[in-house]
C-alpha cells in the first residue's frame, strides 16, 4: 500500500520535470561498469601540417629546405617500386562467368539451320525495346525472320531475350570487346547477329556446358 | 613497373630481349610457360604459381596495334578464366568443327571500310510509283 501511495505521489509531483527533460528513462552508462574513462577515446593522430609543437626554427627549416616536397616525392617513388595490384588489361583480363551477358548472337542448329522461329517473345519482353523483328513465310513453308535488328546502343543487357527464347536462338555471348568508333556500327542486323553466332559458337557451347548442371 | 627484385628476377628468366618487349607493351616483366599460340600468332602464357590472382594468364599480341578483340574465340574464354584447360586441350572449344563456322578470325574492324555498316534485310514496304498512262482513244 505504501509503495502504491508513493508511486501515485511521484506521478502527481513530477510531470513538470518530465516535460523539461524530454526523457523518462533512467540514465544508463555505456558499459555495465559505468561510463568510460576520460582516456577512452584515442587522441587525434598527429597531422602532417600540425606544427604546434615545433619551434619557429624547425618550421622555418622545413619551409626553406622543402622537406614536404621531398616527402611527397618519396611517396611517389615508393608507389613506383611497389608491386601493382591492378590487372594489366589488354594483356591480362578479369574473370567472366559462363552466364556473362555480353554481345548478342543468333545461334544455329548443327545442320546450319537458324534457330530463330520469329516468335517475337524477345521483342515483346525487351524492356529497352531494342529488338525489331519482322517475319515471313520462307519458301519451304517454315516461319523465319526477315528482319532481326538489335540496337546495341539501346540494349541494357538484362538478358531477358535469352531467357524468353524458346529455342535458344538469341543468346548473349561471353564477348564484351566489340567497342566501335561510331554509333552506327552498333545497329546490328540479322546477318551480323548470325555471323556473331557462327564466330562465337565454341564459346557459347562451353558456356552452356559450364551452366548445364544448374539448369 | 613492379618491385625491383621481381622485375630483375623475371628479366633474368626471360632474357633482355623479351623483358624489353614486355616492358614496352605490358609494362611489367612476366615469366611463365607458353601454353599455346593461336592461328594469328598471339602467344598465351600462364604462371599459376608465382603470379597474383587474375594476373596468372596473359597474352603477348602479335600485332603492334594490339586490341583485345584480336584474341580468338576459345582463347578469349581461357584468358577470362572461364575454363581451366586451354582450347588446345578442350574438345568443346575447338574451332572450325561445324562447316558454317568462319574460316578465319576477324577482330572488330571499326571506323574503316571493313567496319560493319547496317542495312535492311527486308524488302521495302513501299516502292516508287511508275505511272502507266493508257493512250486515249482517238475519235
Amino acid at each position: 500500500m505504501a509503495t502504491i501511495r508513493s508511486i501515485t505521489k511521484r506521478a502527481v509531483a513530477r510531470p513538470a520535470i518530465h516535460a523539461v527533460r524530454f526523457s523518462t528513462s533512467a540514465k544508463c552508462a555505456a558499459t555495465p561498469f559505468g561510463p568510460p574513462s576520460s582516456k577512452f577515446r584515442l587522441p587525434q593522430p598527429k597531422r602532417w601540417d600540425d606544427s604546434s609543437n615545433e619551434s619557429a626554427m624547425d618550421r622555418a627549416g622545413n619551409f626553406f629546405l622543402l622537406t614536404e616536397m621531398a616527402r611527397g616525392m618519396y611517396t611517389v617513388i615508393e608507389q613506383y617500386f611497389r608491386a601493382p595490384y591492378t590487372i594489366f588489361y589488354p594483356f591480362e583480363k578479369g574473370p567472366i562467368s559462363p552466364r556473362f551477358r555480353g554481345e548478342h548472337a543468333l545461334r544455329r542448329y548443327p545442320t546450319g539451320e537458324e534457330r530463330c522461329i520469329a516468335c517475337k517473345l524477345c521483342e515483346a519482353i525487351c524492356p529497352a525495346q531494342a529488338i525489331t523483328i519482322e517475319a515471313e513465310e520462307r519458301a519451304d513453308g517454315s516461319r523465319r525472320t526477315t528482319r532481326y535488328d538489335i540496337d546495341m546502343t539501346k540494349c541494357i543487357y538484362c538478358g531477358f531475350c535469352q531467357e524468353s527464347c524458346p529455342v535458344d536462338a538469341i543468346v548473349e555471348g561471353p564477348n564484351a570487346e566489340y567497342a566501335t568508333e561510331t554509333r552506327e556500327e552498333l545497329l546490328y542486323n540479322k546477318e551480323k547477329l548470325l555471323a556473331n553466332g557462327d564466330k562465337w559458337e565454341p564459346e557459347l557451347a562451353a558456356a552452356a556446358r559450364a551452366d548445364a548442371p544448374y539448369r | 613497373m613492379s618491385t625491383i627484385t621481381r622485375t630483375f628476377r623475371n628479366l633474368w628468366r626471360v632474357g633482355i630481349r623479351d623483358a624489353a618487349h614486355q616492358m614496352q607493351y605490358i609494362g611489367d616483366t612476366k615469366a611463365g610457360t607458353l601454353i599455346g599460340i593461336d592461328r594469328y600468332g598471339n602467344k598465351y602464357y600462364e604462371n599459376l604459381q608465382e603470379e597474383l590472382p587474375l594476373r596468372t594468364r596473359w597474352v603477348d599480341y602479335k600485332q603492334k596495334e594490339y586490341d583485345p578483340s584480336q584474341i580468338e574465340p576459345g582463347w578469349h574464354l581461357w584468358m577470362s578464366y572461364a575454363v581451366d584447360k586451354p582450347p588446345t586441350e578442350d574438345p568443346v572449344l575447338q574451332r572450325r568443327q561445324r562447316e558454317w563456322e568462319p574460316v578465319e578470325h576477324r577482330p572488330t574492324l571499326t571506323l574503316g571500310r571493313s567496319a560493319f555498316k547496317t542495312y535492311s534485310t527486308t524488302k521495302n514496304k513501299y516502292f516508287p510509283w511508275t505511272p502507266v498512262a493508257k493512250s486515249r482513244a482517238q475519235a
